[in-house]
């Protein structure tokens, strides 16, 4: 990749060096039109991270997401040593299989002085590409303003720590929650169970949605599964508790009726175990990387009414218990 | 007391993952053949792998051969683990996968095969709770179908408390008239909705993504049409043989294998009038519609209008190649149309006059299938007699590298006014992060899920036939001067006059 630094922050100053970046591109190239090299964009993605995150993994799944995400890519990394603005632009290319032209993706990385980090939106409102979606992906646990400049705001509600956090998120903004997004193997298998017109029948008959789990208190994907489910399973009680065993924070759901229960859990490894109906079967279970969780928001740009609906629901329920 | 039941699963998210499969079991006739080890077999275990599969799905496997569930568990437990593509063997999935197979042993013209396989059904259904939903697979010969289906009706196993759905594999008859015929003995007992031609060409991503263009965007479909439209290429070209086939493409061959079906398919997605909706009877409609309006060559039409070629011996890459006729399995005086291509017209509103060229082959110089549509040229050239003018070009490709690219003229930087052509391209292919699903997959799971869409309709195999029914009539018999293309070129002669005589030239992918 190709990179310049910028001596002043600015806006305008970065946009005029992306325009040089291109250019300089285009040269290196040689004019050739034919197997140059290609700017490709559908939205902006920031990433705002601490200081102590790991710069490269961010920078490689960035750099994966890219290539069914194109964007300009802005890193901005919060620094407690520094006490100015400092930026750089360059470019991210890759060439697909079988093509000879290579795709590039602009990509700024901007370190700012952890104090000033509320100073960060009106710099990075110009920033964003016209007319395409602006995403925020927060990894840090500061829940930013980003109103002037994100269409979407992505968090992991796992790193507040509390499931206080859900009360902040503001209804009326378009938020991703990775600890939601964690739970959509689980989520599809439960979906599953319930293709079945027979399991069907037994919905209305269930009393007890109970959720295990690791960990001291509840997680926050043990208070959106318990939302989510209460949604189709109105009647039922939620009750949550802890599991010894499992890495997951999630690790068991049963869904309980008179005469027996569904449940899906995690058995040893990556793989799921599913009961239903006196039939066992056994699915795999992977673990979700940032690359797998991400790529999952980014294809919803805009607002998902069942997780607004859940998370709305989660936040009371934490409330509650 | 009044027994609410939801009507719908309320846990469905559809912006999250894709709908589930319903419960059903699977029969597969064939199940000790290639077919069901190499493809199906594997591609349901990569289907439960993948959590798609319900928990009371079941496999039933009917074949000749004597074995007993757990003898066809292991030998299906070999082949997946063997024919797996790109995607781990799990034992622990593996172990819970098999415990839904099951086997039948029989002969399918025997009532007693379906007397069992009814019994396993039912036993099925009840310890199962697959409510009844059933997939005939026909992994067998097509002379078989009719036999096949004909004696499941007979049994009462054509319906029962949940859907049955019958899949049946290309060819679907080898003329107009056996594909009537073949669709008779079918409809006995399936009606036409539970029919399931397979007939994929064109991937499910493929078709969505030239609908999406064409019909997601308010800038294309203005000019999609005789008043901008020049002509429309349609290419399917394989840099290689018949890979030891020989005997069975000897009775097929281009004409038969790729237009009559595949190719025509593409036509019509690229040229039929946008749906009412996305459903998949709607789009079959507007296909199907269109194919129909393919203009049916009258017998003079046939010599100006559709060539056939074979190929001869050649020297590629520093390797001898044998001709047609001296493949393994090969009649030394085959007939048989390696090359087929035709200039078809579409009688309507939208596309009168406009030629659309189509082409497939086998040993061409590389493996590209395409669709290039060749717009009208500006109708002046303001920048001089010497001016670069060449029409603007939108290409669909299919494969090697699926995407979308626009050529046009663009200034070249510096003094002066020179245009040179440029391309832009839309589409850049699928994630390298994610596992694309094998045709199988898709089509199994639209099989459960009652989609459609990829699968063809008797009417548009019909309206297939009757397209080519003229060239077949016309080819028939007809002592052609083979081989009349050397491997590796891009096809004989007369099917460059063909263009020729319109003022046109083949595009070279």
């Amino acid at each position: 990749m190709s990179a310049q630094t910028t001596p002043g922050v600015t806006p305008d100053g970065i946009l005029k060096e992306l325009a040089a970046l291109w250019v300089s591109m285009a040269k290196d190239k040689g004019g050739d039109a034919e197997h140059g090299v290609l700017r490709a964009c559908s939205m902006t993605l920031v990433v705002l991270a601490e200081e102590s995150d790991d710069v490269g993994e961010i920078g490689s799944t960035v750099a994966e997401l890219m290539q069914e995400f194109p964007s300009r890519a802005i890193l901005v990394r919060l620094s407690r040593e520094q006490t100015a603005l400092s930026a750089r632009v360059y470019s991210q290319c890759w060439m697909p299989f079988g093509q000879r032209r290579q795709i590039c993706c602009e990509q700024i990385e901007i370190v700012a002085p952890e104090k000033g980090w509320g100073d960060l939106p009106p710099l990075l409102a110009p920033l964003t590409v016209p007319d395409l979606p602006a995403i925020l992906w927060d990894r840090t646990s500061r829940l930013p303003d980003a109103t002037g400049f994100a269409t979407k705001s992505i968090i992991d509600s796992e790193r507040f720590g509390s499931a206080e956090v859900l009360k902040r998120l503001a209804p009326e903004r378009i938020y991703g929650d990775l600890a939601w997004t964690r739970l959509t193997q689980w989520r599809g298998l439960i979906a599953q169970l319930f293709e079945n017109r027979a399991h069907l029948e037994f919905l209305p008959r269930i009393t007890a949605i109970e959720i295990g789990h690791t960990g001291e208190g509840v997680p926050v994907s043990g208070y959106y599964l318990g939302a989510w489910l209460q949604a189709g399973i109105p009647q039922a009680k939620v009750v949550w508790h802890r599991e010894e065993r499992g890495s997951a924070c999630v690790g068991s759901v049963r869904l309980v009726y008179p005469e027996g229960e569904f449940s899906v859990r995690q058995v040893e490894g990556q793989t799921a175990e599913i009961l239903a109906g006196g039939v066992v079967t056994r699915t795999a279970l992977p673990p979700r990387n940032d690359y797998s969780l991400m790529r999952e928001e980014l294809a919803i740009p805009g607002r998902d009414p069942i997780f607004r609906r859940t998370l709305a629901t989660a936040a009371q329920l934490a409330l509650q218990s | 007391m009044v027994k609410l039941m939801p009507l719908e699963n309320p846990f469905q998210d559809p912006l999250r993952f894709e709908r589930r499969v319903p419960e059903c079991a699977v029969v597969i006739f064939g199940a000790n053949g290639d077919l069901t080890k190499r493809k199906l077999l594997p591609a349901l275990y990569r289907i439960a792998y993948e959590r798609r599969l319900a928990p009371g799905f079941a496999v039933v496997g009917i074949s000749r051969t004597e074995m007993s569930d757990d003898q066809f568990r292991e030998k299906m437990r070999e082949s997946v683990a063997q024919f797996l593509e790109d995607s781990p063997f799990d034992e622990d999935v593996w172990n819970a996968f098999a415990q839904s197979l099951f086997y039948v042993a029989g002969d399918l013209n025997d009532a007693a095969l379906y007397a069992s396989l009814s019994a396993k059904l039912k036993e099925i259904e009840e310890s199962r709770h697959t409510g009844g939903n059933v997939i005939f697979y026909l992994s067998m010969q097509p002379s078989y179908y009719a036999a096949a289906a004909q004696e499941l009706g007979r049994a009462g196993l054509h319906r029962g408390n949940g859907w049955r759905r019958l899949v049946v594999e290309k060819p679907f008859g080898h003329d107009l008239a056996s594909a009537r015929e073949l669709s008779a003995s079918l409809h006995e007992y399936f009606t036409e909705p539970n029919v399931y031609r397979i007939d994929h060409y064109l991937g499910k991503e493929t078709v969505q993504n030239i609908l999406a263009f064409r019909f997601g965007n308010g800038i294309f479909e203005p000019l999609w049409n005789r008043r901008y439209v020049n002509h429309v290429q349609i290419t399917a070209a394989e840099s290689i043989g018949v890979e030891g086939r020989g005997a069975y493409y000897q009775e097929a061959g281009a004409l038969r294998d790729m237009i009559q079906n595949h190719l025509l398919q593409v036509m019509a997605t690229v040229a039929m009038e946008p749906s009412a909706t996305f459903r998949p009877d709607s789009v079959r409609d507007e296909r199907s519609k269109l194919l129909r309006s393919i203009h049916i060559m009258k017998p003079d039409e046939v010599a100006a209008n559709a060539v056939a070629g074979q190929y001869g011996p050649a020297r590629i890459g520093g390797e001898d190649v044998p001709g047609f006729r001296q493949e393994h399995g090969v009649d030394p005086n085959a007939q048989t149309d390696t090359y087929a291509a035709a200039t078809f017209y579409v009688d309507n509103w939208r596309w009168a006059g406009v030629p659309f060229y189509v082409r497939s082959g086998k040993r061409l110089p590389k493996r590209v299938s395409e669709i290039a549509i060749q717009f009208n040229q500006a109708p002046l050239s303001i920048f001089g007699d010497g001016a670069e003018c060449a029409p603007n070009l939108l290409i669909l490709r299919i494969q090697p590298d699926e995407g979308i690219s626009l050529k046009f003229l663009s200034k070249r930087p510096g003094e002066g006014m020179t245009l040179r052509p440029v391309s832009m391209d839309f589409n850049y292919g699928s994630s390298f992060g994610e596992r694309s699903p094998t045709p199988y997959e898709t089509l199994l799971l639209d099989a459960m899920l009652g989609d459609a869409t990829l699968y063809q309709r008797q009417d548009m195999v019909e309206a297939g036939w009757a397209v080519v029914e003229p060239i077949q009539q016309a080819w028939a018999g007809r002592q052609f001067e083979f081989p009349n293309y050397a491997a590796g070129s891009w096809g004989p002669a007369e099917s460059d006059a063909m263009l020729a005589r319109r003022g046109h030239l083949w595009r070279r992918p």
